[in-house]
């Protein structure tokens, strides 16, 4: 019949695979990417805490971290058991997939000792090295994860907080009852200026910026009653776990700060995977 | 005729089954040289065209280039990521080299349906061999896609024209019988 058939025949595979595979290494990793976290924690003494850190990788070859460094400090991921190359995909349990990557999480464990609080009684860190079982290993802009040496007796009684209900939208309640009367005066974090645009914070009702200067006149209030903390974040690209501290005075003229903390665990699209896959291959 | 398209009915069957345990075991290579060896067999009494001469070859090359897809089975799902580049390159090959082979045997089926004059069985070789081809090749383009694409859609679609395929494959067979049925005097009085 048609020769010209079987040529356009063989043409079209060979280039549907060739095109195929061209944009299937265009999708490619070179290092996994790292999402933005907005950690912060009060230590006590010997104390140890864990947080989750977000990284795309790679389906073809999916990387587990080994250690990560932060300002001279290493920490280690909680699992240690097979720390070994990842040989088989059943050992990945991802926090989501996508097209050509896997949304992997590892807990990062700190503790107490290891800390090299300074003379602020802080210590914070915006940049990590993170190094991989496969020996990979980059620097990466993390978010900014900030911890505090928990000193002093803050009076953190005068709220009791109770319920706690947070959702995946970045969305999320604290419910609380006071222990006696007392006034809110401010509400802060420690990572202040990172989180002040992109959350929205309301104390019963009434909305409340995140800001040093700026006092909640309002908020008085007698014993047993009832505080709502509700909050809603913007960004969800972003993890967020951040001690709030709501400061002010009872009464009885004592002053208090009682933590409670907002979180949100970042979700991300496949539109979002591949705007970070250009900004990466820009790198 | 008989013979000879007993052979080919044969060859063709182990090329369209594939039993795999660890590894093929009606292995293409096998198919191919029996085709190749019906050809033969049918080329002695007749001059069947040069058709018959490029499939005789192909199968024969084939019978070599496929001895490697004894040990490896198609798959259409994730594994392919993990397959080597030499496999899936191997894989993209042979998709090809059977898209040549079914052009190159279906023409040799109308040459001698023309000869023999059978009309009817000239129009229904002719519209098998489109449906055929062309399935063959939407196949062989919408795989290489696989790789990008993993939603669902694509996969039903793969898996609807891995069907209709083998229905096709089928009624190939069938229609090989029914060469096969072609009274040796038909072909004579034309030589």
């Amino acid at each position: 019949m048609k020769k010209g058939l079987l040529w356009i025949g063989i043409i079209g595979i060979i280039i549907s695979n060739i095109g195929n595979y061209l944009y299937y290494q265009s999708q490619q990793l070179e290092h996994p990417i790292f999402l933005k976290h907005f950690y912060s924690h009060s230590f006590y003494q010997n104390d140890e805490y864990s947080f989750p850190f977000f990284y795309l990788t790679n389906k073809a070859n999916p990387k587990k971290i080994k250690y990560i460094v932060a300002d001279n400090v290493a920490a280690y991921p909680n699992n240690q058991t097979t720390q070994d190359l990842v040989s088989n995909t059943s050992d990945i349990h991802p926090v989501d997939e996508y097209n050509h990557q896997y949304l992997l999480s590892d807990y990062i464990s700190f503790s107490y000792d290891s800390i090299p609080f300074d003379e602020d009684g802080t210590w914070s860190f915006q940049e990590i090295s993170v190094y991989f079982t496969d020996g990979d290993y980059i620097t990466t802009d993390i978010g900014k994860v900030v911890f505090k040496d928990k000193m002093e007796n803050d009076n953190s009684e005068a709220i009791d907080f109770t319920i706690s209900e947070s959702n995946s939208d970045g969305l999320g309640k604290f419910k609380g009852y006071t222990t006696e009367s007392l006034q809110i005066e401010k509400i802060e974090t420690l990572l202040d200026e990172k989180l002040k645009n992109d959350i929205d914070l309301r104390i019963n009702g009434q909305k409340v910026s995140l800001s040093n200067n700026e006092e909640i006149g309002s908020a008085n209030l007698k014993e047993d009653d009832l505080i709502e903390i509700q909050w809603k974040i913007d960004s969800l690209s972003n993890a967020f776990e951040v001690e709030l501290y709501l400061i002010g005075t009872t009464e009885t003229g004592k002053p208090f700060v009682t933590p409670t903390f907002v979180s949100s665990q970042p979700t991300i699209d496949q539109k979002k995977v591949n705007e970070l896959i250009k900004e990466g291959d820009k790198q | 005729m008989k013979k000879g398209f007993t052979k080919i009915i044969i060859g063709q069957l182990f090329l369209f089954l594939n039993i795999h345990f660890f590894i093929d075991w009606l292995p293409d290579p096998i198919g191919f040289f029996l085709i190749h060896s019906g050809i033969k067999e049918l080329s002695k009494r007749w001059n069947l065209g040069s058709n018959a001469i490029i499939v005789k070859n192909l199968a024969i090359t084939f019978a070599f280039l496929s001895i490697p897809s004894v040990f490896i089975s198609r798959t259409t799902d994730q594994e392919i990521f993990h397959m080597f580049l030499f496999t899936q390159v191997y894989l993209i090959i042979m998709n090809i080299a059977f898209l040549i082979f079914i052009f190159y045997l279906f023409h040799f089926l109308f040459d001698i349906a023309k000869r023999a004059e059978e009309q009817n069985l000239l129009k229904n070789s002719i519209r098998l061999f489109y449906l055929s081809f062309i399935v063959w090749l939407i196949i062989g383009t919408t795989q290489s896609f696989v790789w990008n694409i993993q939603e669902g859609w694509l996969v039903m679609t793969l898996s609807i024209l891995y069907m209709v395929n083998i229905v096709l494959q089928i009624l190939f067979i069938l229609l090989l019988f029914s060469y096969r049925k072609t009274p040796d005097g038909w072909l004579e009085a034309k030589m």
